[in-house]
């Protein structure tokens, strides 16, 4: 089983609307950062559960 | 030590990958999503058409015929914040042929692997008490594949 988890470098993916995974017992809230394996962030993906985050990143303040 | 065991604690999880091999560790490799709340899995096991041919002379010769993997229908108690069983619907909502891999854990830790389509995923509304409950019609599609419990 995979257990890579999301690196910094990935993008960050958001819940959709809270979900929760039986298998591991984890819990997600809607449009929070989904931490999980990349097996499980496929499965995730495929059912609508998480999006990819398209906010751009934070402006260094001047 | 194997023997007799129950339907309680056994589930059901389901994969959008595919194995790289029809074996155990083609499976084991994937990351399956459980889904929660499940009441009934059903029956797993493949059956064959039998094709009988009786000789003038001696008796009647039944040879197997074509294999049919099977189906499940597991039932759940309807819990759409569910990531399993949002999976489930997913795949029964797929109007292409992919197939879906699924995982059965028996209560001794026994695994049987398949790959699957979810031909449909009807919710039942029962009268007041009853949970409504959604009952999913799992084609086996490939050949199951027995991973015994861990030692």
């Amino acid at each position: 089983m995979s257990t890579a988890k999301t690196t910094s470098a990935a993008k960050t993916m958001l819940a959709t609307r809270d979900f929760t995974d039986a298998g591991t017992g984890k819990a997600f809230l809607a449009d929070k950062a989904v931490e999980a394996s990349d097996g499980e962030m496929a499965n995730y993906a495929a059912a609508g559960l998480v999006k990819a985050d398209e906010q751009p990143a934070a402006k260094p303040a001047a | 030590m194997p023997g007799l065991q129950t339907g309680a604690g056994s589930s059901i999880a389901i994969s959008v990958a595919a194995p790289a091999t029809q074996d155990v560790a083609g499976y084991t490799a994937l990351s399956f999503t459980e889904a929660a709340n499940c009441e009934k899995i059903g029956t797993i096991g493949a059956t064959f058409a039998k094709t009988e041919f009786q000789p003038l002379k001696g008796p009647k010769q039944k040879l197997k015929g074509s294999a049919d993997y099977g189906s499940l229908q597991p039932s759940f108690g309807l819990d759409e914040g569910d990531a399993g069983q949002t999976l489930f619907r997913t795949a029964a909502d797929d109007e292409t042929n992919t197939l879906y891999s699924v995982r059965v854990t028996y209560q001794s830790g026994a695994r049987r692997f398949f790959q699957s389509r979810v031909f449909g995923w009807p919710e039942t509304i029962d009268g007041a008490d009853p949970v409504l409950m959604a009952m999913p019609t799992v084609e086996i599609c490939t050949k199951i594949v027995r991973a015994p419990a861990a030692a």
